[in-house]
C-alpha cells in the first residue's frame, strides 16, 4: 500500500515536472492570419488557435460564449487592433474572467499599433458609417506591413517565454528572409499592373493597392457596413465605367449580389478573394494567402488581356 | 483725410472676417479630431433613445389585467450609460434611464455597480444591476427582441426589469464547455410597473432591509457544430414573505442559434422557449413562451412569439398572446421595428362578452444609440 503511494507520488512529480519542461504558451489570435504567423515564430514552444475562422467577417464576429472558454486559460492574445474587433473582443475578454489577457497587460498584443496605418479618417462621425478611427485595419494583405510585425510578436513570446528567445529570433529571421524573397516575386509579377482601376465591396483591398501600385476608385458599400441601395448601385456602375473598371474585388465572406448586379452591367469581371489564411485550401498558410491574391488577379488580367 | 487711414483697416477687418468664415469650419473640424484622443480618458460613453408610437384596443375595454402597451405615443426608454476600468482592479458601470408611466418621464439610476476584473473564472459585481433571473431580464428595454418582455415574465415576476441592489458572483466553471454559475444576493429595488399589481407584489421602503432576495443561475452553452449552439438555462429566485413563508420563482430555458460562418452579418435563426412557474403571495401560476427569430438580410429580422399564462394552472383564466415582428434595422446603431401583438384572456365563467376578451395592439418603435459601439451579443 506504502510502495504503491510512493508510485503515485512518484508518478504525480514526473507528470508535474513534464508539464513544466513542456509549458507551451497558450496564444489565442483573433485571425487565421496572425495565428499563422505566431505558430512560424512559436514553433514547438506555443499552442495556437483563432477565434475566427478563415472564411468569417472579423467585423461581424458575435461574442459567442463558448469562444469565452476558448481564451480562459490563454496566456497571451494577439488581435488586429485598430477597432476591428471593437464589436466583440471586449465583451469576450470579460467574459473571459482571464486577468492575463486584459488590455494593457503583457499577454494582450494589438498589432495595428505597430504598422503605418492608411485611410486614418479626418473626421469622426457616426453618418460615415463605421469607420475606423485609427486607420483601415485590413494592413496584413500588404506583406511589408505583415512584415513589420514579426519583430513585435517576437519580442511579445520572448518576454513570455525568455527561455526560448533564441529560437524564436531565429525562426522570425527565417521568416523576414522568406518574406523578403517573396515580395521580390510578388513585386515583379504585379509590376506590369500599376495603375489599374479597381473596384472592391468593402475597404479591405486597400493595403494590397497601396503596396502594388494598383489604384482603389471606391466600395459598392455605400459607406463602411451599410450595404448599397439600388441607387448607389447605379452610381457604382458609372463609377466603375468612368473609371474603365475591368475588375471588381470580392470579399469570400460579403453578398455577392451587388457584385455580380454591376458585373452584368459593366462587363466587369468579379474575382472572389479570400482575405485571410485558410480562406481557401492553397491559401494554407500567409505565403500560400499572398501567393494565391497575387496569381488568381494576375490570371485575371491575363485573361482579360487575351 | 479722416476716411483715408481707415480703408485698409476696413479691408484688413473684411478679410480677416472673410478668413474667419472660410477657416473656422475646418478649424473647427480639427479640433473635434484632435479631441477625440483625449477623450480615451473618459468613461466609455453611450445613450440610447427608445420610442414608442402605437395603438392598443385595449383601452377601449380597461383592461385590468392588461399587461401589454399603452396606446399613444411615448419614451419607452431614454438611458445614459458610462463605462470605465476603474484601475487594474475593477470597472464602473453607471446608467441614468428614465422611462414614461402614464405620460410622465420619470428618470432614476437604473444600474451602478463596480465589477472586478483581476479575479481569474471569478466576477464579483457590487451596486445596483439587473437580476440574472430568467431568459430576458439581462437584456435592457432597447436591446429587447420584441417591445416588451416576455408575457409570462412580465406577469409572474411582477416587474417590467428586476433590479437590485447587492453583491453578484458569476463563476466560469472549469468546464470544456460554457457554464456559469450566477449567485447573487440583493435588496430589491424594482417597481412592478403596474398600479393594478395584481399581487400587491411592491417593493417599497416599508421593507425590512435584511429581507434579501436570492437568484440563482445556471447557463450552459455548447457548440453542435462551428454553426450552431445549443443554450440551456435554469433560474431560481426566492425570499421570505413577511410571515416568514418561503415565496419562490424558478423557470428553465432552452435556445437553438444558427449562425452560419461566412454569411454571419446576411442571415441568422434563433429559436427560445421558457417556461415559468412562480409561488408567491398574490401570484401563483406557470407561463410558457417561445419565440422564432429569423434575419432574412443583413438588416431585415422577422419574428414570431407565442405565449401562455396558466399553463398548468390556474385555468380559470388563462391567456394567451401572440406578437409578430418585422424590424428593420439601418445600422448596428439604429433600429425601426413594426410589432403586431393579439392577446386573449379565457374566463371560465362565461358571464363576460367574449369579444371584450380580444385586444389587439400595433406599435412602431424607434431605437437609436450613440456613443461607444454597442457589443454584438451572442
Amino acid at each position: 500500500m506504502k510502495r504503491m503511494g510512493n508510485t503515485l507520488l512518484f508518478l504525480a512529480l514526473i507528470l508535474w515536472g513534464s508539464s513544466v519542461a513542456n509549458a507551451k504558451i497558450n496564444v489565442v489570435t483573433t485571425t487565421t492570419d496572425l495565428a499563422d504567423l505566431v505558430r512560424q515564430i512559436g514553433g514547438p514552444h506555443v499552442t495556437v488557435q483563432s477565434i475566427t475562422k478563415a472564411r468569417q467577417d472579423p467585423h461581424y464576429v458575435k461574442a459567442k460564449p463558448s469562444l469565452m472558454v476558448k481564451l480562459r486559460r490563454a496566456d497571451l492574445l494577439v488581435s488586429v487592433g485598430l477597432d476591428l474587433e471593437t464589436g466583440w473582443l471586449p465583451r469576450l475578454i470579460r467574459g473571459s474572467r482571464n486577468p492575463k489577457i486584459r488590455s494593457g497587460e503583457p499577454g494582450n498584443l494589438k498589432v495595428g499599433g505597430f504598422i503605418k496605418a492608411i485611410g486614418i479618417p479626418t473626421a469622426i462621425d457616426h453618418s460615415h458609417g463605421h469607420v475606423h478611427a485609427h486607420g483601415n485595419p485590413h494592413f496584413w494583405l500588404d506583406p511589408v506591413q505583415f512584415k513589420k510585425i514579426v519583430s513585435t510578436v517576437t519580442k511579445r513570446l520572448m518576454k513570455l517565454d525568455p527561455a526560448h528567445g533564441t529560437d524564436f529570433k531565429g525562426r522570425a529571421a527565417a521568416l523576414s528572409e522568406k518574406l523578403d524573397a517573396k515580395l521580390h516575386e510578388w513585386t515583379k509579377k504585379m509590376a506590369p499592373y500599376k495603375g489599374t482601376p479597381l473596384v472592391s465591396y468593402h475597404d479591405t483591398f486597400n493595403y494590397f493597392y497601396e503596396r502594388f501600385g494598383l489604384v482603389g476608385v471606391g466600395t459598392l458599400e455605400i459607406k463602411p457596413g451599410v450595404p448599397p441601395s439600388p441607387k448607389h448601385l447605379n452610381r457604382a456602375i458609372q463609377m466603375v465605367k468612368g473609371n474603365d473598371v475591368k475588375v471588381i474585388l470580392h470579399e469570400i465572406y460579403h453578398d455577392e449580389r451587388p457584385s455580380k448586379f454591376v458585373a452584368k452591367r459593366t462587363g466587369a469581371k468579379i474575382v472572389i478573394l479570400p482575405t485571410s489564411v485558410g480562406g481557401v485550401p492553397e491559401a494554407s498558410d500567409y505565403i500560400g494567402l499572398m501567393d494565391v491574391l497575387v496569381n488568381t488577379f494576375v490570371g485575371t488580367m491575363e485573361t482579360i488581356a487575351q | 483725410m479722416h476716411a483715408a487711414p481707415k480703408a485698409p483697416m476696413r479691408v484688413c477687418i473684411a478679410l480677416s472676417i472673410l478668413f474667419g468664415i472660410l477657416f473656422v469650419p475646418s478649424g473647427y473640424a480639427q479640433t473635434t479630431t484632435m479631441q477625440e484622443r483625449p477623450n480615451t480618458w473618459n468613461p466609455q460613453i453611450s445613450a440610447g433613445i427608445v420610442f414608442l408610437g402605437g395603438y392598443s384596443t385595449a383601452d377601449e375595454h380597461a383592461h385590468e389585467e392588461q399587461h401589454g402597451l399603452e396606446s399613444g405615443l411615448q419614451l419607452q426608454e431614454v438611458e445614459l450609460r458610462l463605462m470605465s476600468n476603474v484601475d487594474p482592479f475593477f470597472r464602473g458601470v453607471l446608467s441614468l434611464a428614465g422611462h414614461m408611466h402614464d405620460g410622465v418621464m420619470e428618470v432614476g439610476f437604473e444600474e451602478a455597480f463596480l465589477s472586478t476584473l483581476a479575479i481569474p473564472d471569478l466576477t464579483i459585481r457590487a451596486g445596483k444591476f439587473l437580476l440574472n433571473f430568467g431568459k430576458s431580464n439581462l437584456r435592457h428595454t432597447h436591446a429587447r427582441h420584441y417591445l416588451t418582455a416576455p408575457m409570462p415574465t412580465q406577469a409572474l415576476t411582477g416587474a417590467d426589469h428586476l433590479l437590485g441592489v447587492g453583491v453578484s458572483l458569476d463563476y466560469l466553471l472549469p468546464l470544456p464547455f460554457f457554464t456559469e454559475l450566477n449567485l447573487q444576493a440583493v435588496r430589491p429595488a424594482w417597481e412592478t410597473g403596474h398600479t393594478d399589481d395584481p399581487g400587491g407584489h411592491a417593493h417599497g421602503s416599508d421593507e425590512d432591509p435584511l429581507d434579501l432576495t436570492y437568484v440563482t443561475h445556471l447557463k450552459t452553452l455548447v457548440d453542435l457544430s462551428d454553426t450552431t449552439t445549443l443554450e440551456l438555462g435554469g433560474s431560481y429566485m426566492g425570499n421570505q414573505d413577511d410571515h416568514g413563508h418561503l415565496e419562490s420563482t424558478w423557470g428553465v430555458d432552452m435556445t437553438l442559434k444558427w449562425v452560419p460562418l461566412e454569411r454571419a452579418r446576411y442571415e441568422t435563426i434563433d429559436w427560445t422557449t421558457e417556461y415559468i412557474s412562480a409561488h408567491r403571495d398574490g401570484v401563483k401560476g406557470d407561463g410558457l413562451y417561445t419565440s422564432l427569430r429569423r434575419q432574412t438580410a443583413q438588416r431585415w429580422w422577422l419574428q414570431l412569439r407565442g405565449a401562455i399564462l396558466g399553463l398548468t394552472r390556474e385555468t380559470d383564466s388563462r391567456r394567451y398572446r401572440g406578437e409578430t415582428m418585422l424590424a428593420f434595422a439601418p445600422s448596428e446603431r439604429s433600429a425601426i421595428r413594426l410589432q403586431y401583438a393579439l392577446e386573449t384572456l379565457a374566463h371560465s365563467d362565461t358571464t363576460t362578452d367574449d369579444h371584450h376578451d380580444l385586444v389587439h395592439e400595433v406599435f412602431l418603435q424607434f431605437i437609436v444609440s450613440m456613443g461607444a459601439h454597442p457589443a454584438h451579443a451572442y
